[in-house]
């Protein structure tokens, strides 16, 4: 079959459903659950997330753990999404939701940028987040730090996953945000400085994953001005490194392990190079 | 009359007598209690909301077991004959393995063993108290205890706490004056003397074994390759059940524990006798 | 028990210097009882990548042939290999799709991009991918490699030495559970070339 036919038959194929979620499974699901079997554990990020504005701009952050159930899933998880250059959200909640519905919001909001020609504010991404939020009554598990400077200036919003939405000068979200907003309440002062604003974060995050079990590992930081927008991260705590270096070293000699068939499978190598930059 | 002894009475005879038939009373069947749960929480029902598979494996009960017994008679006079107990050896709580290497052949005087199946600590814990009956059983009554009247006790003691959540299936095999003999015995307060017997998890695949190549008449090396054989193939299938195979043989002059063997080594060995390539054919 | 325990099943990858590792156990049951001893979880989707799906193993057959389809349409469309962080991305799709009713298996992705770097990832049944430099595992096992892997996994181990880290973690991971186990296969990924082994484990 030539490219063209198959490019013109793709859209006839019951693929993707324009990208919308697919229930043909619930049912099944649900008889599975009456007869006994447990659904399974799903990756939530048990997080300690902060946002701070200070003067002119605004600094979020997150912690780098994602867990499922007891155990780390992820110990470098990338919890700060990128959606502009200026707009940045942090997410709690389950991870798989967070990862699609930032995705989604990046890509709606350039998309925007693009067709109206100026950079978008931190209102449309938040409006964008809240509406499709509602539309799921809170099934969808992402509960959202949105924040950014846009031409009206530095903006701080936090939506949860049923569509609430509010306005703040500072504040924490996730399992460690009762430790980490005690640190704000105490420290937080209106028009700070950068500087200020950055060590106040930091220290929060820290009391969320030094009293939190679901967060640790490392931090990232981003201080959006409006200017400049700086990532920072992943930086360790001292209190999140490992107690000793790992210099216990398992080496095991070749042929170690017996094995009992083997076969190789040998192909053709294509040369290519690096074109990501 | 605190710490009262014997020596206290060794000046009356007739005090003597009257003391021991007062201390040497046969143990009553509950002389001791458990701790009661509140009022109106029933026990079955507290077990499955603390130690179900819903409570994560670190409170569920061990269990998943293969264990079998069976009893022959010597096919040529070089042989002794009696009863070959096998068991596997694994511990496991869910699909986590809790333990490799536990005794699931539990003694019970010199001639006499308890086999263990279900859960751990009910296994133990009541063997122990049968065990204790049987040795006073014996200093009582100057003879040895009979497999049977063991077995019974035990059933009747799990019968007094029927559908109270025990987990206990257990054959009590050994020698006694009238020849060798297997009973099981469970938590249902079931009781039945058998000549071939398995329970456990895998005890259908042990049986598939047994039942296809038992022969009243056996030689000792041949009564042991099959209790080892039927094991191994139990292990096998079974997810439950693994690590060594404990065997004991009791014939009528002694009891002997064979060393352990490793059941993965078995099925190796068994997969060259086969003389069939089964290891996996790896493929793209 | 739980639908991810019903037929068993551990899939585990390592990352290595310009290669990487993917095993997976062999055993496919029915709860407590082992069906059978041949059901590899790894399978090929391009010369250099693997794809690995632990879990229930009706939806990983199912899910496995979407993502063959998926990956050929993309073949077919873009004229050229899919690459690991392509893939992974693709199946984080499909899986996500199905976020309200989903498929009872964690996919792994494990290969060598087009510069022969090294990219593995895992995901929970819904599609969130963690891809970590090191090692990622799936499926009953996960715990037990999780831990191993943290002391066996060095930086930039070479093809024989990452064999032989892989394979030993994943025996280590047979021991201790129950619902895996009957033999293992391991995938050696070079930039030139695969090497299958199969190797002795415990069957029991």
């Amino acid at each position: 079959m030539a490219t063209a036919d198959v490019k013109s038959t793709v859209p006839h194929m019951d693929m993707d459903r324009g990208g919308a979620f697919d229930f043909s499974n619930c049912i099944r699901n649900q008889a599975m659950c009456k007869m006994g079997g447990k659904a399974p554990k799903l990756t939530s990020t048990g997080t300690t997330i902060v946002a701070v504005a200070f003067k002119g701009g605004l600094v979020m952050g997150a912690d780098s753990r994602a867990t499922a159930g007891n155990i780390i899933a992820d110990k470098h998880c990338e919890k700060v999404h990128k959606l502009t250059e200026s707009i940045y959200a942090c997410g709690a909640g389950t991870a798989a939701d967070l990862d699609q519905v930032t995705k989604m919001l990046s890509g709606n909001l350039r998309l925007l940028e693009l067709n109206t020609g100026r950079k978008a504010r931190v209102i449309t991404a938040l409006r964008q987040a809240k509406q499709h939020l509602f539309n799921y009554q809170g099934y969808i598990g992402a509960y959202l730090l949105i924040g950014g400077v846009d031409p009206t200036g530095p903006h701080l919003y936090m939506c949860s996953a049923n569509g609430t939405t509010m306005a703040f000068p500072f504040t924490a979200q996730g399992s460690g945000s009762y430790a980490a907003i005690t640190i704000l309440e105490r420290d937080f002062k209106v028009d700070m400085t950068k500087d200020e604003a950055e060590k106040l974060v930091q220290r929060a995050l820290e009391a969320g994953m030094h009293g939190d079990n679901a967060s640790g590992n490392s931090l990232n930081l981003v201080i959006i001005e409006p200017s400049e927008t700086v990532f920072k991260g992943p930086i360790v705590p001292e209190f999140c490194k490992r107690p000793e270096p790992n210099d216990l070293v398992y080496k095991f000699q070749a042929g170690a392990t017996k094995v009992l068939k083997h076969k190789t499978y040998k192909y053709d190598v294509v040369e290519s190079m690096d074109i990501t930059h | 009359m605190w710490g009262e002894t014997f020596d206290d009475f060794e000046n009356d005879e007739g005090e003597m007598a009257m003391a021991k038939q007062n201390l040497i009373a046969e143990p009553a069947r509950a002389d001791f209690t458990f701790a009661k749960l509140p009022l109106g929480i029933q026990p079955v029902d507290f077990m499955k909301t603390h130690f179900a598979e819903t409570a994560g494996k670190s409170m569920q009960f061990r269990k998943g077991t293969t264990t079998l017994a069976f009893v022959y008679e010597p096919a040529t006079p070089a042989d002794k004959g009696g009863i070959i107990v096998a068991v596997d050896s694994r511990a496991s709580s869910g699909e986590y393995i809790s333990s490799k290497s536990v005794m699931k052949i539990l003694d019970i005087g010199d001639r006499m063993v308890a086999t263990m199946a279900g859960g751990a600590a009910d296994c133990q814990f009541w063997t122990r108290i049968v065990a204790k009956y049987c040795t006073l059983y014996e200093l009582r009554e100057k003879t040895s205890i009979t497999v049977s009247a063991a077995s019974k006790y035990f059933a009747n003691t799990l019968y007094g706490y029927r559908g109270q959540g025990l987990s206990v299936g257990s054959m009590v095999a050994g020698y006694d004056k009238k020849g060798p003999q297997i009973f099981k015995v469970d938590s249902e307060g079931d009781r039945c003397q058998l000549k071939v017997c398995s329970v456990g998890s895998g005890s259908l695949n042990a049986y598939g074994i047994l039942d296809n190549h038992y022969k009243p008449k056996m030689t000792d090396d041949e009564a042991r390759k099959l209790g080892l054989r039927a094991i191994m193939h139990a292990t096998y299938r079974d997810s439950g059940s693994g690590g060594v195979c404990n065997l004991c043989h009791i014939t009528p002059t002694e009891k002997i524990r064979l060393p352990p063997m490793d059941v993965s080594k078995l099925w190796y060995e068994f997969a060259d006798e086969l003389g069939r390539d089964i290891t996996y054919n790896p493929v793209e | 028990m739980s639908i991810m325990s019903y037929t068993g099943g551990t899939v585990v990858a390592m990352a290595g210097d310009e290669c990487v590792c993917i095993a997976s156990d062999l055993r496919i049951g029915e709860q407590m009882t082992t069906i059978a001893t041949d059901q590899k979880k790894v399978h090929k989707v391009t010369d250099k990548v693997y794809v690995g799906l632990a879990g229930f193993q009706s939806d990983a057959r199912t899910v496995l042939e979407k993502i063959m389809f998926r990956k050929n349409l993309y073949e077919l469309r873009e004229n050229r290999n899919i690459k690991p962080q392509v893939l992974s991305e693709m199946i984080s799709n499909l899986a996500y799709q199905h976020r309200f009713g989903s498929y009872f298996t964690e996919p792994l992705v494990a290969g060598l991009d087009d510069t022969n770097k090294p990219y593995i990832c895992c995901m929970d049944t819904i599609g969130c991918v963690s891809a970590p430099r090191d090692f990622v595992a799936v499926g009953t096992g996960q715990e037990y490699l999780l831990g191993v892997c943290e002391n066996f996994w060095r930086e930039n181990m070479k093809p024989d030495e990452l064999f032989e880290a892989t394979a030993q973690s994943i025996l280590s991971c047979l021991e201790r559970d129950a619902a895996s186990g009957w033999g293992a296969v391991v995938y050696t990924i070079t930039k030139d070339k695969v090497n299958v082994s199969t190797i002795k484990a415990r069957m029991d």
